[in-house]
């Protein structure tokens, strides 16, 4: 998804730093590593997260493996990463040197 | 020290800088394709998420992802430096472009511009995006 097409993505991330921008009152967050736009759930509200479980990393400290919480029906949700697939993220935006991925969180 | 870096490290005063430095930057190339993009830009946002593709596509082979032990200031991106580090370096090199005065970046003063790491305290907040 470029240019701004690419306001329709879900993901969550750990241990990951993005651009706040408040773009005429209106606050949107840029990641350029990964090359998407986000908003946030006061404006989309859906779902929030309040329980994580870590994993282990080749490299470097554990970072978040699982996010679960409650949608806005207050239906449970599990979201698990997919670090499997974040190399393949990676390589459609930004080379890497090691192993040692951040972890892209994605629907079950 | 070269144009963009030189813009970062004076607090993005125009004052600062030598204009002719801004030939053969990143940055310009950037800021010329934004201009002669052909995307619906309505909004601000948009705009900048074209000029993030934009410096997605200048940034192949010039960023490395490198976790540990880098410098997280990135503005030399948009010169000619190829470097190396974790993800607030790439940060910062876009965050150049768009504190830079215009017409080198996008003039946004630094208020309006801030980094945010994720996640942030408890409870995680999930990105839900359907715009």
């Amino acid at each position: 998804m470029a240019g701004p097409g690419r306001f329709q993505n879900l993901y969550a991330w750990g241990n990951h730093k993005v651009l706040k921008v408040n773009c005429a009152g209106k606050m949107r967050y840029f990641d350029p590593c990964y090359n998407q736009v986000y908003l946030l759930p006061e404006e989309m509200a859906d779902i929030v997260l309040t329980e994580q479980t870590f994993q282990k990393m080749p490299k470097g400290p554990p970072v978040v493996g699982q996010y679960t919480g409650k949608d806005r029906f207050g239906r449970r949700v599990a979201f698990t990463s997919v670090g499997g697939a974040t190399p393949d993220v990676l390589q459609q935006n930004v080379r890497t040197q090691c192993n040692d991925y951040p972890v892209l969180i994605g629907p079950i | 020290m070269a144009f963009y870096e030189t813009l970062q490290s004076n607090a993005f005063s125009k004052a600062s800088i030598n204009p002719d430095l801004w030939n053969n930057t990143r940055g310009k190339v950037i800021m010329e394709r934004l201009e002669a993009s052909q995307e619906p830009m309505p909004f601000l946002e948009d705009r900048i998420a074209v000029a993030m593709d934009l410096y997605h596509d200048a940034m192949q082979n010039h960023w490395t992802w490198r976790p540990q032990g880098a410098s997280g200031v990135g503005g030399g991106l948009l010169d000619q430096s190829n470097l190396q580090g974790e993800c607030a370096q790439l940060v910062s090199g876009f965050k150049a472009l768009l504190r830079a005065p215009e017409p080198y970046g996008f003039g946004i003063a630094d208020a309006e511009v801030s980094s945010k790491e994720w996640p942030e305290g408890n409870p995680v907040i999930m990105f839900v995006v359907d715009h």
